[in-house]
């Protein structure tokens, strides 16, 4: 078989396991497809031929001798480049980082490696995640595949362009405030932010900490599923990860909906958003009755404030998370330094970008006195307010069903003169992080230029299983999640 | 609130930044853009509003304390840009 673009990651480990291909076949098929297509789209940061064919003959050797089974034993993926792999340089598409190489792996990464995967490589990303296109990554964007004059979306931009693009099945991101699910909404593809503390956070550099979270992309509901069965669960050196959560992979692809009540916030249909993303999602709302779900639409109270409620809160974390960067014990140090301040000042002003700073001053003018009340209390009382909104919607419906974003992906450049031009486009993910909800993105349409548009599900706290279900009741009738870019077709690789 | 200059100066030495001139216009104007959209919060009572901390609550921070051996301390200083005799070397610290 020379091509697995059309077979699921699942289906594509069957095939390993049951010896019809070998994992150095699909995984030489993926990293041939990224040295061909990734000069376009600039997926990845790093690409790891080498350290990924050792992987690949150690893992076979295991598949054959029985003690590798698992979903996705033998299965190609590639990894955010936020998230710490031991030996494989970790950049957050940072000067700050651009050298360094962790010394170990994050509690996802042993999971995988666990399973039997095998890393490709790092993928490209907005600078520490903070952006919405990937344009502020320092290595350069990435673009999106359908369009490659267009953002892929961010800031998990890579990850969602390089499965759009079909040079990698399952990729992993991660989501503070939709940096998953927007990229997978403009780029065609499927991903999940978790419920906040279903994953561990122990090796994600951290950009929010009460927000962060690390999840799958993939084509469709069932590839997600089965990354997300690989890295859930429990995490002693997170202190935040549940210890308790069982997640029920044969539930979450079962394709239940029926006598589900989904609800449609009613404010997020007016406003700011595009008629074509609207009528993408009252279709698929069309598709969930036809599928005999009870559909609905409700208020949710206090949606105009999510946004600078979650800006505040995400930049006074990150101004804390990011003082680590100092130029001591890794990452960039100026050279001709005097003193140690000014090795703090000149390696940190050298080795951010503009947005980065931005952020970090935000977030320390938020926290400073004479303000910290003003906006950051203020903003951590409006995320009691917001979590108390959706608890109080989930009391009448199963699923909220919502746009990710206002318009399709804009072009490259676009939204760059203006900050909160960009931060307004989060309206409809970052509530979701303040509630630590988790949320399934999909693609439901297509607008006039053939862009993708995205839905998300969200579900009740550690209800992945749930919203899992209902996405794959959806692509069981659907194709939006099987098309293609022209640049992935089908003789092109 | 103090002029954009004077915040901006504050702003830098919090942060251990130092903007270039032409930067500093930017975030001036930026800044006042970006609280303009923040500010929108004040609109809302929250007086006697939840909790006061970003995390949800239910998490156990708690566990043993039990020693454990890292496993190459060597590995730790491998990113960093000068070590002497086994110390991250840096910039004279006091005068």
């Amino acid at each position: 078989m020379s091509n697995f673009e059309n077979l699921s990651a699942v289906e594509l480990s069957r095939l390993i396991k049951s010896g019809e291909i070998t994992v150095r076949e699909a995984t030489e098929f993926y990293l041939d497809a990224a040295e061909k297509l990734d000069d376009a789209l600039h997926c990845y940061n790093t690409l790891c031929r080498d350290e990924a064919l050792k992987q690949a003959e150690k893992v076979q050797k295991r598949i054959e001798n029985g003690t590798l089974c698992g979903l996705l034993a033998g299965v190609p993926i590639a990894i955010k480049d936020n998230i710490c792999t031991k030996g494989i340089a970790t950049t957050c598409s940072s000067k700050m980082l651009k050298d360094f190489v962790p010394f170990y792996n994050a509690g996802v990464i042993e999971k995988i490696n666990g399973e039997g995967m095998i890393i490709t490589g790092k993928l490209n990303m907005d600078e520490f995640a903070m952006g919405s296109t990937t344009e502020t990554s320092f290595t350069g964007a990435a673009k999106n595949p359908y369009d490659l004059t267009r953002v892929a979306g961010g800031s998990s931009g890579g990850s969602a362009a390089s499965v759009a693009a079909g040079i990698i099945p399952l990729s992993l991101g991660s989501d503070t405030g939709g940096s998953i699910r927007q990229p997978c909404s403009f780029c065609g593809v499927s991903g999940l932010k978790p419920t906040y503390s279903a994953v561990s956070r122990y090796g994600l550099v951290a950009f929010a900490s009460s927000l962060d979270q690390i999840g799958p992309i993939g084509k469709s509901a069932e590839d997600c599923a089965a990354l997300f069965s690989v890295i859930c669960g429990a995490d002693s050196r997170d202190m935040t990860c549940s210890k308790d959560y069982k997640f029920d992979y044969k539930k979450a692809i079962k394709g239940e909906i029926k006598g589900k009540k989904i609800g449609i916030p009613e404010e997020y249909l007016t406003g700011e958003i595009s008629e074509e993303v609207k009528t993408a999602i009252l279709n698929a709302a069309e598709v969930f009755r036809q599928l005999g779900a009870g559909v609905e639409f409700f208020s949710l109270p206090l949606s105009e404030y999510a946004t600078p409620a979650y800006y505040i809160i995400a930049c006074a974390e990150a101004s804390s998370n990011l003082a680590r960067y100092d130029g001591v014990k890794y990452g960039y140090r100026a050279e001709n330094c005097q003193g140690l301040d000014e090795m703090y000042i000149k390696s940190r002003s050298e080795g951010f970008s503009i947005e980065t700073k931005r952020r970090i001053m935000l977030g320390n003018f938020v926290l400073s006195s004479g303000y910290y009340d003003e906006y950051y209390k203020k903003a951590i009382r409006v995320k009691s307010m917001i979590t108390e909104a959706f608890d109080r919607a989930f009391e009448s419906f199963d699923i909220i069903l919502a746009p990710v974003a206002p318009t399709t992906a804009w072009k490259l450049g676009e939204k760059l003169e203006n900050p909160v031009e960009m931060y307004k486009s989060d309206i409809y993910t970052v509530a979701v992080n303040l509630a630590g909800l988790p949320a399934f993105a999909a693609p439901c349409g297509f607008d006039k230029d053939g862009m993708p548009v995205g839905m998300q599900l969200i579900g009740k706290r550690f209800c992945e299983a749930e919203i899992l279900s209902a996405a794959t009741a959806f692509q069981n009738v659907t194709q939006y999640h099987k098309a293609r870019p022209s640049i992935a077709k089908e003789g092109a690789l | 609130m103090k002029t954009g200059a004077q915040l901006i100066k504050e702003l830098e030495n919090l942060s251990k930044i130092e903007l270039s001139e032409e930067e500093k216009q930017t975030a001036q104007k930026d800044l006042q853009t970006v609280l303009d959209f923040m500010d929108k919060l004040s609109e809302l009572d929250t007086d006697g509003v939840g909790q006061d901390s970003a995390f949800v609550s239910g998490i156990e921070v708690l566990r043993e304390d039990t020693a454990v051996s890292a496993e190459n301390p060597q590995a730790v200083l491998k990113n960093a840009k000068d070590i002497k005799n086994g110390c991250l070397s840096v910039p004279k610290t006091v005068e």
